[in-house]
């Protein structure tokens, strides 16, 4: 028992990772209907400026955290203006293979820039051991746990008290009569992209505090993707939960079978979502009249 | 068309434009009568270019050093870097692109497990050298290639050299073994390895547990592997999954010692880390790591930095591919003024006791075709942040059967 509850403790904390990035693909795919593919580079760039604002700029642990998420939510928005404004209205082909292009130019940039070597953070969060009888959780562990706690909680409540949030929902749902009605959508989707990238550097800098910082942290970041589909494209709530299922199925599979059943767990599950509820768990199904 | 799409796609028409430009001013030289073309397929895009973007670099290091000095009997080398994107099928792409250029007289890389594999057939019908991929597989040893120089010590070496020095460190009569693999073609085979000489090494096999590549915890492993009770891990990982597995080990207080394949051996392994459980990682390898001093590292290092490869230079696989190229660059001047791949190829079997200035054991290819038959163990020290050499090479050779 205390081996299947431990397992289930170490997959919610992997699983929170993977829902802070899902949450960032809500909050894009929700507010401008963007799927963006290269929100797993994303996540890659923010553990690569957590690193940048620890070790060259020698910042402390808190002061790094705050530089890198206003740092992220800067370049969300420059992405949004540079390259997905002059999108707009384009097929959504199109602008698929933009986030694929935008993909692939991160992680070349990223070894350009930092080199192809694994580095690692000079100062982490903590990440003392903690038993719970007999169940041991590492700080690390639990900071990431409240944290996607936090954030799934205050962007639920921003999509359904606040202005803005009431405004990117509308904005998503129908663009056209959302800027009719005097919706500044372009303004909407700045806000979309900053804070889809704050929650993917937040899930960087998770990630490289678990364990290194490399380029190979974009293709950790696509495990997000059937953490999205899992929960549902649309739902905040769900994209956390299927980013904690996906976790715990991970580690539970890893742990009863071994690593290399993970992966057909995993996608297996995702398939009979699809196959029982293409919505997702918690997601709407869409409704088109012809 | 919008506007802002008009001039997006002039910009990419222009991107493009420039980039077959300076693709042709590369590649034209290859096939010039004054120079030797020599291909790489490795990834430069994909999971392992922490692993195989070093290598390559030091190849092109030796290159550029000796294109500087004037090339090999006045011929510069061209290097053709292929990306196989960590991909098999693109990488036997890259190799076919390669070997089908009558211009290219040897490659290096295939680093990749499944496509070493995968091109050995094709590496014997094209008869063209591969020298020193930075990976061996079971299959590229046994049958017998003709055409495979392979420069790492092979995996069966490695094990030998684990399990030998951690039963006499453990110190009991039948210590327990068990291992943590990576989950691709060579953590399969590792495993297998393991599996089945532990006993002829005088330990006892308890069981082992595959690692996936992408895995953000080790939690699930670790627990399992206590569950084995083993003595000691012979492991085959990359540096970021042993940052995980000593994580999940510090979790839930697992102390036991851990050996692994050199695939392990960069700094990142040990960081965010107490020396205490960091203590608990060696690995073994055929090179001396660019932070062990030596002579030949030194000039290592100041070349990486004097072509712009100094970031890459920290790395284990950077020294593969700098002694790769040295050898290839021996053997090329070897193989005469017009080499082919068969004079090239008979230059590389006739290379002995090539001296690397401390950064290997001496390497001969010889008729085994394996470059470095020898490896030992390495750690990291947490107060010069380097790794140091846990004995000289020939303490280790009483292993190696």
């Amino acid at each position: 028992m205390i081996f299947f509850l431990q397992l289930l403790v170490s997959g919610l904390a992997v699983g929170s990772v993977y829902g802070l990035v899902a949450l960032g693909f809500v909050l894009i795919f929700k507010a401008t209907d963007v799927f963006n593919f290269a929100q797993g580079d994303l996540l890659a760039v923010g553990a690569y400026l957590m690193f940048v604002a620890l070790a060259v700029f020698n910042l402390p642990v808190a002061l790094a955290i705050i530089a890198t998420v206003v740092a992220a939510g800067i370049l969300g928005a420059m992405l949004q203006r540079v390259v997905f404004k002059p999108l707009q209205g384009q097929p959504l082909l199109t602008v698929v293979m933009a986030t694929i292009a935008l993909s692939l130019i991160i992680q070349g940039a990223l070894v350009i820039i930092f080199g192809s070597q694994d580095l690692s953070f000079p100062r982490t969060l903590p990440s003392s051991i903690v038993a719970i009888g007999a169940l041991r959780l590492s700080m690390l562990d639990l900071i990431i746990m409240g944290c996607s706690v936090v954030c799934v909680s205050a962007f639920a409540l921003f999509f359904r008290y606040t202005s803005l949030g009431l405004q990117m929902r509308a904005t998503a749902e129908h663009p056209e009569a959302a800027a009719l009605s005097g919706i500044n959508s372009d303004r909407v989707f700045t806000v979309a992209f900053s804070i889809g990238t704050v929650t993917a550097a937040l899930g960087g800098i998770f990630l490289g505090s678990l364990q290194v910082v490399s380029p190979t942290l974009s293709q950790i970041g696509l495990l997000a993707f059937p953490a999205v589909v899992v929960g549902g494209l649309t739902s905040i709530p769900g994209s956390v939960i299927g980013g904690l299922l996906i976790g715990v199925l991970q580690q539970l599979s890893a742990g009863y079978f071994d690593g290399a059943v993970a992966s057909v767990v995993v996608y297996s599950g995702l398939l009979l979502v699809l196959l029982l509820r293409p919505q997702g768990l918690l997601g709407r199904p869409s409704v088109q009249r012809h | 068309m919008k506007p802002e799409i008009l001039g997006a796609a002039k910009i990419a028409g222009a991107l493009l434009g420039a980039g077959i430009l300076a693709m042709g001013t590369a590649l034209q030289p290859a096939f010039a009568q004054d120079t030797i073309t020599y291909g790489v397929v490795s990834d430069q895009s994909g999971p392992g270019v922490p692993n195989q973007l070093p290598y390559l670099r030091g190849i092109q290091t030796q290159f550029n050093k000796v294109n500087d000095a004037g090339g090999i009997n006045g011929r510069k080398i061209v290097l053709l870097a292929e990306d196989d994107k960590f991909q098999v099928p693109l990488g036997i792409a890259a190799y076919k692109k390669l070997a089908s250029n009558d211009d290219v007289i040897g490659i290096s890389g295939l680093t990749l497990s499944g496509t070493q594999v995968a091109a050995l057939p094709l590496v014997a019908k094209d008869k063209i050298p591969v020298v020193g991929p930075d990976g061996t597989t079971d299959a590229s040893l046994e049958p017998f290639q003709e055409y495979m120089f392979m420069l790492v010590p092979s995996y069966p070496v490695q094990a030998q050299v684990i399990l030998g020095a951690m039963k006499d460190r453990v110190g009991k009569d039948k210590p327990k073994v068990a291992d943590i693999s990576v989950n691709v073609e060579s953590g399969l085979g590792w495993q297998k390895l393991i599996s089945e000489t532990a006993e002829a090494a005088g330990t006892e096999y308890v069981g082992g547990v595959l690692m996936d590549a992408t895995a953000t915890s080790a939690d699930a492993i670790v627990l399992k592997i206590q569950q084995m009770e083993p003595d000691f891990i012979a492991a085959h990982t990359t540096g970021g999954q042993a940052n995980l597995i000593l994580k999940s080990m510090e979790k839930f207080g697992l102390n036991i010692p851990v050996m692994a394949t050199y695939a392990s051996g960069t700094p990142s392994a040990y960081a965010g880390l107490s020396p205490e459980i960091g203590a608990q990682w060696q690995f073994v390898h055929g090179i001396t790591p660019p932070s062990v001093p030596t002579d030949g590292g030194k000039q290592m290092l100041a070349d990486a930095e004097k072509y712009g490869f100094g970031k890459d230079a920290a790395s284990s696989d950077f020294v593969v591919g700098y002694v790769a190229g040295q050898l290839v660059v021996q053997a090329l001047t070897d193989a005469g003024e017009n080499p082919t791949r068969e004079t090239y190829h008979q230059a590389l079997v006739a290379l002995k006791d090539v001296d690397t200035n401390g950064l290997s054991p001496s390497v001969s290819f010889g008729e085994s075709r394996m470059g470095i038959n020898l490896a030992r163990p390495y750690g990291y020290d947490y107060a010069t942040q380097a790794f140091t050499a846990v004995g000289e090479w020939d303490a280790y050779r009483q292993y190696v059967k």
